[in-house]
């Protein structure tokens, strides 16, 4: 019997025990829940004196205690929060946490004297504890004293003689008050005293480096640091800043230094320059790759570190602002100095020279041929690199289709149509031939029958290339079948083909000669606007400006049966006065009559845009 | 023309030819219309401004032709509309003198109203504003109309006073940032800019943003006062009238301010002081993208919009009797499609009776379009972000403008510009 009772009793024991350890009973947890639904619902004044009475009745609660702080925090009853905060406190003087947020309640209280005796307070009692920095530090950041929290994590520093403590805070915190510079000085520190953390740190200043400012703070701070200690992850840091900014030059002289601390050998170099010239900064890719080149790199990257040196130095040789150039008018490219295209083309001879059973090689008679062809209109030596290229690369189809239709451009060039034609048809039927390489080849065999007068054969290649609008070909194509079509039944079509052909020998003045010829047979025909323009192209080859600009007068003067080309003329007629003879008052004039005659142009808006532009305005 | 429309035509030539108009009337004219025939009406407002600028009087001819501009065709008028691609048509002194007689025929919902100057505009800015996040900036930007920045320093500085019109960029007056809190809490620029904001306030002596928010607010409201022209779209229409009205209390919660918000501050709000809206209520929760229930529909249910059916209708005003409002309205169309914005558009029942509703939805109560007087100025305000981006949001790319040279929406803004350059005229009796 007493056993059993035994038994019971300890079971009942055991069923009330879960309430005594959370130190509530049922009609306290009630009440607590009421006080959190007075909360919720806003009623701060009921839940206060509901957790009032809950830590009244035990105030060792904290949870109550937070409870009852946080609603009448939430009441704006600063003076009640204060009082309660303060009994608290009385019971745990120990508590830094409750001291910290006690002074946060006299700072919202607007009683800032109080609140800073607090926790000037907390740190003089202890000014060598890390942890009460920390804490003082967390509530003014709390309390959006975002200032004199810095200053506290920079007392502590001071206070504890480490001069790494608190490194991250800080750089956050300056990140977010926008001290760039104090902010890029603790990541510099923190990546001192932790090398492996680069990219960690270039996370973190990501948040503001697309700041204009920042950066620039960010670099300045770098390059002083640097200045005291040399370091590559502190280089690499400044290196990853320039390129943020796209300042390469700047980057380059970083790469530079990080090549030799790291005995890279020339590849950071290497791998810098492809960086710059795939971002247009051809100069300073051209730098990098020629001291790489010097270095020198190991021969797995050399190679391509050479001939990626002569396509810098190609590029920068025929670079010329196209967005500001002419669009129609045919006024010769303004290219960069010859001298570095004949040392790209040297550069390339040495990569072959080098290298000569490479890719690397076929590519740089290719090059050279481009060069040679473009730049210099030196055919013959351009058909020789292009066939050395060709020989080259048997075994490689698509490289080797690219140097025959370049070899087809090249006899074209030369007058010589029948080895053009036998090249392209090549092309043309090669079954490695990519869509684009075989509709160039049979657009340029188009070409080849309207210069020797096969108009019908023309038309009849034209109208399959026209059907294929995404064919880089394709508005030459259907300029082409346009001018035929027009002018199918006039006998004159073959002379203006033969003028055309002449052209492109580069023979302007004989092409001129014919071209006059036709004009003064076409007049009231269709191919009467299309020979002029043409004529005009020629002289403006030559140089003959004014004579282009008497040509064109004549398109508008004397075109009765068609305006169709009229606006066109006009529009290369400014051009000519603004590339060609640089006279910007003639060009704006000739602009403006362009907008003026002919409102609905295609060609009103680049003309509206260049007026703006001579003018001076930027918008 | 009837003889007796041809002799008070011949007749009102004759006088305009004796005063100062027949000196104008005798050259030759550029019209510039407004209706659906024009290729570039965001820049025809420039145009004016540009003639304006060089000196020549245009004449806004409401609701002729949509809200044509006439001006001497001297001083390269012509070439510059080429130039800009506007379309004018050229018309000689007969011409004119038509136009002139149809615009001001009793019968006629028409009037001329003569531009004599150019506005001097200022936009309210943060630094590190960029043109393109604001749809008044961005149409100024297109039209070629020059406006200068001023931010807190300036306004309490009382800098206004050198401007006719004064545009608030899409600021909350609140100092609640905006209540991007919710979403943007983490994020870098929203941090930046709550520290940027709370150091400008501590150094103009404000311990919080709302309180230097309100002082700027109670600025501009003297400056209306004084004679100043506002124009505010999206939230800072909403903001700057519950800041006026918030003035003896504390609305903003902690993570805004740093203290919980007073609670009695709906009590404690006085409608009086707002210039537009009365009776609102504020939405108290901090993590909402409200301010109050001013904006409809709310902002966290703009997904159920449907921008195929969402349009409002400019009302139509006496051009002779009402000329601000006709002016304010005057475009190509009437029905003009809807846009969102944090303040979509206003709810009627809380515009006070005493301000102009130019447009609303119909069918709705949704107002996008007021105005009102106050002291000697007035404002303007046009609920909605960009007139060409249905839902423009954070990190969007910038509207385009040259592929909306007739936005109707962007027009009502440009009204908005060249009105403070209206020549005041005696009001009919």
């Amino acid at each position: 019997m007493m056993h059993r009772l035994t038994l019971v009793a300890l079971g009942a024991l055991f069923c009330l025990l879960p309430l005594s350890v959370h130190g509530q009973t049922l009609g306290e947890e009630a009440k607590f829940r009421h006080a959190q639904a007075f909360e919720a619902a806003g009623d701060l004044t009921r839940a206060a004196a509901l957790y009032q009475e809950l830590w009244g009745g035990d105030s060792s609660n904290v949870v109550y205690f937070l409870a009852l702080q946080r609603t009448l925090l939430q009441a704006k009853d600063y003076d009640g929060a204060i009082e309660v905060t303060e009994r608290q406190r009385a019971r745990t003087p120990a508590d830094l946490n409750l001291r910290a947020s006690l002074g946060g309640v006299y700072y919202k209280a607007a009683r800032e004297p109080e609140a800073t005796a607090i926790w000037d307070g907390m740190i003089a009692e202890a000014p060598a504890d890390p942890m009460r920095y920390r804490i003082v530090a967390g509530a003014l950041a709390e309390n959006r004293l975002l200032d004199r929290a810095a200053d506290i994590y920079r007392d502590g520093r001071e206070a504890t003689g480490d001069p790494a403590l608190f490194t991250m805070e800080l750089a956050q915190l300056l990140a977010v008050t926008m001290d760039y510079r104090g902010s890029a000085r603790e990541y510099i520190r923190w990546l001192t005293m932790n090398p492996s953390q680069l990219a960690f740190v270039q996370g973190r200043m990501s948040a503001y480096i697309g700041n204009p400012d920042a950066r620039a703070a960010a670099a300045e701070i770098l390059r002083s640091e640097i200045e005291r200690r040399e370091g590559p992850v502190l280089y690499e840091l400044l290196g990853w800043l320039y390129l943020e900014g796209k300042e390469y030059d700047g980057a380059l002289r970083v790469v530079r230094t990080l090549d030799r601390m790291t005995a890279a050998g020339g590849s950071a170099l290497y791998s810098f320059g492809l960086k710059a010239f795939n971002a247009g900064a051809f100069s300073t890719a051209a730098t990098a790759y020629r001291e790489a080149i010097a270095a020198p790199l190991g021969p797995a990257l050399m190679p391509a570190a050479k001939y990626a040196y002569a396509r810098a130095l190609t590029e920068l040789s025929l670079a010329h602002d196209s967005l500001a150039g002419p669009l129609e008018a045919q006024i010769p490219a303004r290219f960069g100095d010859p001298s570095q295209t004949e040392d790209a083309i040297r550069w390339y001879q040495r990569v072959i020279a080098d290298y000569p059973a490479s890719e690397y090689a076929v590519r740089s008679y290719y090059q050279i041929g481009l060069l040679r062809r473009d730049r210099f209109f030196d055919l013959h030596g351009a058909e020789n690199a292009y066939a050395r290229g060709v020989e080259l690369s048997k075994g490689e189809p698509a490289l080797e289709i690219e140097g025959r239709l370049q070899l087809g451009t090249v006899a074209l060039a030369q007058g010589d149509t029948a080895r053009a034609a036998e090249r392209f048809r090549r092309v043309a039927a090669a079954r490695e031939a990519v869509p684009d390489q075989q509709d160039e080849a049979v657009f340029r065999l188009a070409e080849i029958a309207y210069f020797s007068g096969d108009l019908g054969g023309a038309l009849g290649l034209l109208r399959e290339l026209s059907l294929t609008l995404t064919a880089d070909v394709a508005n030459d194509a259907l300029a082409l079948s346009t001018l035929l079509e027009m002018n199918l039944d006039s006998v004159l079509v073959a002379e203006v083909g033969r003028g055309d052909f002449l052209a492109r020998q580069r023979r302007f003045s004989e092409a001129a000669a014919v071209l006059e010829q036709v004009v003064r047979k076409a007049a009231g025909q269709p191919l009467f606007d299309d020979a002029l323009l043409k004529l005009a192209s020629c002289q403006e080859a030559m140089g003959q400006y004014r004579e282009a600009l008497g040509t064109y007068a004549r398109m508008r003067d004397d075109s009765t049966e068609t305006v169709a080309l009229a606006d066109r003329a006009l529009f290369r007629s400014a051009e000519v006065q603004e590339f060609g003879l640089e006279d910007t008052a003639a060009a704006i004039t000739a602009y403006e009559r362009l907008l003026e005659e002919y409102p609905g142009s295609v060609y009103g808006s680049l003309a509206r845009g260049r007026i703006r532009r001579l003018r001076g305005e930027v918008l | 023309m009837s003889g007796g429309a041809r002799l008070r035509l011949g007749v009102l030539v004759a006088l305009l030819m004796v005063t100062g108009a027949g000196r104008s009337l005798a050259q030759a004219k550029v019209l510039i219309p407004m209706d659906l025939t024009q290729t570039d009406h965001l820049k025809a407002y420039g145009i004016a401004y540009w003639a304006l600028a060089r000196g020549v009087e245009v004449d806004w001819l409401l609701n002729y032709r949509g809200g044509s501009f006439l001006m001497d065709a001297r001083g390269g008028s012509a070439a510059e509309c080429r130039i800009r691609g506007v379309s004018f048509e050229e018309i000689g002194a007969g011409g004119a003198a038509g136009i002139y007689s149809e615009v001001q025929r009793e019968d006629n919902n028409m009037d001329v109203v003569r531009l004599d100057k150019t506005p001097r505009v200022a936009v309210y800015v943060p630094p590190g504003f960029q043109p393109w996040d604001d749809a008044v900036t961005l149409a100024l930007e297109y039209a070629e109309i020059p406006y200068e920045k001023v931010w807190d320093p300036e306004v309490l500085e009382g800098a206004l006073a050198r401007y006719d019109w004064l545009h608030l960029h899409h600021e909350d007056f609140t100092g609640q940032y905006g209540k991007f809190y919710a979403s943007f809490a983490g994020a870098a620029w929203y941090q930046q800019q709550q520290a940027m904001l709370e150091q400008q306030a501590r150094t103009l002596g404000y311990r919080k943003v709302s309180e230097l928010k309100k002082a700027v607010a109670r600025s501009i409201k003297e400056y209306i006062a004084a004679g100043g022209f506002m124009f505010a779209m999206c939230s800072a229409t909403d903001t700057y009238d519950i800041a006026l009205a918030a003035e003896g209390t504390d609305i903003c919660a902690q993570m805004y301010d740093g203290d919980p918000p007073d609670p009695d501050a709906q009590a404690r709000l006085d409608y009086s002081k707002a210039l537009a809206f009365t009776g609102f209520t504020l939405e108290k929760n901090p993590l909402r993208y409200e301010y109050s229930d001013i904006d409809q529909p709310p902002s966290d249910l703009l997904a159920l919009q449907d921008p195929r059916t969402d349009y409002f209708t400019l009302f139509e005003f006496s051009a002779q009797f009402d000329p601000v409002p006709t002016m304010l309205t005057q475009n190509h169309v009437n029905v003009i499609q809807g846009f969102l914005g944090q303040t979509t558009s206003f709810r009627r029942s809380l515009v006070k009776n005493t301000v102009v509703i130019l447009a609303q939805r119909d069918g709705t109560d949704h107002v996008r379009y007021l105005h009102g007087n106050y002291g000697r100025g007035t404002f303007t305000f046009y609920a909605g972000h960009d007139p060409e981006d249905y839902q423009h949001a954070v990190g969007d790319p910038p509207t385009d403008l040259s592929l909306h040279k007739t936005s109707p929406g962007y027009r009502l803004i440009l009204n908005n510009i060249l009105f403070p350059a209206a020549k005041k005229k005696q009001q009919k009796t």
